[in-house]
Formats: structure tokens, sequence, C-alpha cells
């Protein structure tokens, strides 16, 4: 992931480059590249769950023409959970410290958010499994432990989400 | 100083505004180096010689177009004094547009096989929410080159497809259920509309993102409206009107005839008051009488009162309430008599 940080910090605009001229910038300019590299990465992450919310609506609209309709408020659970992953995660907190104040972040610990951020997004794969489990279990007796899983899934995502804020929590405490 | 370069933001909440174009009107000539500053909860779409060019994300931006400061001056004298280089951005808004209303302003007909008249009406409403999933798609779509647009500009379509969908999977759904069965199933109805719906959202550049029922019930159209949609035959309606009568006899002042058609075309006591009314009639019952109109009793109830004036029970009511017609009131029941009718009639 870290071709994002490179790119971004490759492609500073002049007013950037100037700024890194004026003493006591130059690390400044460089947290906010990582700050900008991580939002690149959480759009990321953002962009695949997005992907697997498309697909279990489209399982619903399944459900639906197979007359399994009591199912999808189920499928819709985990749907929601999705939902609240993704918009946390693009509105999530970029890891800012004023200049001046008393803790700063500084680049190393920003890049441990940087890799929480990029772990996250091995829970994708996770959750487009648990949509393959309830694909396949369409129209037999083990759809009910699918959607169950897949529900169990997505909240282990929102869960995962919510332990960020703890990542961060530590990095100011050091 | 001369203007070398520009700074354009839109700090406006954007409370209904989707998308607000810079400028308002007319042709910008942003100038190569002007900072374009987007908020967290905005996106901005990059137009440039008329092509939407990219989508840019929050924070601050650097525009490159091919006006030069101070060159394009020069240039812009060749062109009648403006830029041939134009540039604009829009400014969408990425928020979640929430509460919105639905409601169906015409009831959904859908089965109800042996219960009442064999179909149901259906009216319900609630609240949905929908924001921009792609700015590029939605502004080239959809906005145009308008100033700005509102959520009031595209609601109406947002709602016609909402309905469409609700009204096609209310037609799966009593395929195999019943009417009283939706009832329990008005949680699985929302998230069944939703995901209906999220293509049709996605082919402007928008996403659905909650849509949620508040109530939906069997319509309260009267036995005048069922019969004007054809959905009644003459026996039927006569029966419908009976009870009605017979309900206002009882003692509703406001004399709709809401009660028997909607629940009972919903929900199947139509069948029970028709038997029973049957019976009254073989018996020599007084509501028939009144409601077939062949004859005009002394003392009548809004709703026989409307059947000989052909309005419905609310006119009537409404017209003793305005003072036009003289009605006794006993308890919350209207009484009108025959030569009180008559009088109103003469004007």
């Amino acid at each position: 992931m870290s071709d994002i940080f490179e790119k971004v910090s490759g492609e500073q605009d002049f007013i950037k480059k100037i700024l890194a001229k004026v003493p006591g910038f130059k690390g400044y300019i460089e947290r906010g590249d990582r700050r900008m590299s991580d939002k690149l990465l959480r759009e990321q992450v953002a962009n695949e769950f997005e992907t697997l919310y498309g697909r279990i609506s489209g399982l619903q609209r399944d459900l639906i023409s197979q007359g399994g309709i009591a199912y999808v408020d189920d499928m819709e659970a985990a749907a929601i959970k999705i939902r609240q992953f993704i918009d946390r995660i693009k509105t999530a907190s970029y890891g800012y410290s004023g200049i001046f104040d008393a803790i700063k972040i500084k680049e190393d610990k920003l890049a441990m958010v940087y890799e929480y951020d990029a772990a996250l997004l091995g829970l994708s794969d996770q959750v487009s499994s648990a949509i393959d489990n309830v694909e396949t279990s369409m129209g037999t007796d083990g759809l009910d432990a699918a959607i169950r899983h897949l529900v169990t899934v997505s909240q282990q995502c929102v869960d995962a989400f919510n332990k960020r804020s703890e990542v961060m929590k530590d990095i100011a405490a050091e | 100083m001369a203007r070398i370069f520009d700074v354009v933001e839109y700090p406006k909440e954007m409370a209904d505004e989707i998308v607000h174009r810079f400028p308002e009107s007319g042709v910008a000539d942003l100038r190569i180096g002007s900072q374009v500053i987007i908020r967290e909860s905005q996106n901005v779409v990059f137009m440039r010689d008329g092509r939407a060019l990219d989508v840019l994300g929050p924070g601050r931006h650097t525009i490159t177009t091919a006006n030069i400061p101070l060159l394009v001056d020069l240039v812009g004298k060749a062109f009648g004094d403006r830029t041939p280089f134009t540039a604009e951005v829009f400014y969408v808004s990425m928020k979640e547009f929430a509460d919105r209303k639905w409601g169906t302003p015409q009831p959904i007909i859908v089965r109800n096989p042996g219960m009442g008249l064999g179909v149901a009406l259906l009216q319900g409403f609630g609240t949905y929410s929908f924001k921009v999933a792609d700015p590029q798609q939605f502004v080239t779509q959809i906005v145009g080159a308008q100033g700005y647009y509102r959520t009031s500009d595209i609601e109406n379509r947002l709602r016609t497809m909402l309905l469409s969908k609700l009204q096609d999977l209310l037609g799966e759904t009593t395929a195999s259920k019943s009417v009283l069965d939706l009832i329990g199933l008005t949680d699985e109805l929302s998230a069944g509309v939703r995901a209906k719906t999220q293509d049709d959202f996605k082919a402007i550049g928008l996403q659905l993102i909650s849509f949620y029922i508040g109530n939906l019930k069997p319509s309260d159209k009267s036995a005048e409206d069922l019969r004007a949609m054809g959905m009644l035959d003459m026996q039927t309606y006569t029966q419908l009107q009976a009870a009605d009568a017979m309900r206002d006899a009882a003692q509703n002042p406001n004399g709709g005839a809401g009660l028997t058609a909607g629940i009972g075309a919903g929900m199947g006591i139509g069948n029970v008051l028709s038997s029973t009314l049957n019976n009254q009639m073989q018996n020599g019952g007084q509501a028939a009488p009144a409601a077939n109109g062949s004859v005009m009793p002394d003392v009548m109830t809004p709703a026989e009162a409307a059947t000989f004036l052909k309005v419905s029970a609310e006119d009537v009511v409404a017209a003793i309430e305005a003072g036009d017609l003289k009605a006794r009131k006993i308890g919350n029941a209207f009484r009108i008599s025959k030569d009180a009718l008559n009088d109103f009639l003469k004007g």
C-alpha cells in the first residue's frame, strides 16, 4: 500500500512545494500526505464493500422472486451493518493533531493507522465468502444459517472499525 | 492588486441543494493554479471546455486550465474580452438526504383471493433517504448546466420509482400471501423495496440508503369511488352503501363510507356484512330502501341524504357544519329532516 503514499507525495502541487520549504512545515506536509493517502486507502476499502453491498441487494431481489420474502429482512440486517461500515470508514478520523497541540501524532504513528486501515481491506474477503455461501444456500435448509453467518461477519467488520479509534487513542497515549 | 488566482469554495450547508454550480450562470475563466476548496461532505465535478473531466474529493485542489494568469487577459482581447478556455466546477453534496416523504396518491390494487371482493386496495406512507453515489454521472446525466439543483427537482421521479417497485413487490407478495399476512411483513417489504430500487437509483448516479413503510393499510375509498373504478357490481355496491348507512345510523357523525369499502374490500368483512344485510333485506329492514334511493324517509343520516343528493357523505356533513343544511345533532350523530333537505335544494 506504500505506493499510494508515494503517489500522493509525488503529486504535490506548487503551493505544497512552497510550504515544504518553510522551516518546520516539512513534517507537517508529510503528515498531511500520509493522511491523504490513508483517506485514499479508506475510499478503496469503502469501494470494495460497496460492491459487496450491491451483491447483498441482488440476493435480496433473488429471494423476493423466489418467494422467500421472509428472508429479505434477515439479509437487510447484514446490508445495514455493511452500510454502517462503509459510511464510517469513509468519514473516519484522519488522526490529526494541531501544530501546537500537546499531543502530536508523528509520521510513524500515522503509518500504524494506515496499516490498520489496510488490514480492514482483508475483511472484504470474509464478507465476500459469506455472501457466496448465502448464494449457494438459496433454496436449501442451510439458508438460515448462511444468512446468520453473513450477519455475524458483517458485525465483525463494524467491530473491527470501532477498534480503530482505540488504536488511535493508544497512539495518542504513547 | 490585479487578480491572478481564484479561490473557489462553497461553504453553505446545502440543506436541500444537491448540486451548486460555480459560477451560477455564464462561463468561468478559472485561472491555472486557482484553488478549489472542498468540504468533507462535498465532491466537485470539474468541467473544462465543456467536458466533465474529473471528480475532486474533500480537500484543496489546484485547477489546471489553459488560463495562464496575465497572459489570458491578452488572449481574451482576441475573443471579445472573454476567455476561450472555460472551466467551471459543480459542488455536489455527498451527504444523506434523510427523512424524505413518500405516500400512495392512489390506492394500490392487489389480489386478495377468497376475501371480500377478491381484491384489496392498499394505501401507505413512509420515509426514504438517498445520497449521490456518482457525482459525475449525476451532474452530466441529470443536472446539466443548471445553476443549482435541489431535492425538490428530482423527488417526484424518485417517489415514482419507489411506488412502482412497491406496487410490483405487493403484487408478487400477495400472489402467495394474504393481505392480512402483509401486516407482519412490513420490515420485509421495506427491505424488499430498497433492494429492488437500487439499480434504478444507481442508473442516475444516486443510491437509495433506506426505505421505511410507516403505515400500510386498506384504503378508505368509499363505495362510490370503488364503483367509479369499476370494481363493484350493482348488488355489491348496494350492499356496501347499506352497510355504510347502518354504521352511520349507529353513531358516526362524519358518515364517511370508508369503513365498509376499505375494511370490507381489504379484509373480507364485506362478506360478513353482505350476508347480514341480505338477511335484513329479506326481513324487511329499513336500511335498504333508503340506500336504494326509491323513497326519501322523513329523517335521514348524512349518508342517506348524500345518496339522494348524489354527493359524498363528507360533503353533506360539511354543508351542515357550514350552516347551509339544517340538521339536528343527537349525541355524535347528525339527523336531517326531509323538509330541511328540500329547503336546501331550493337554495
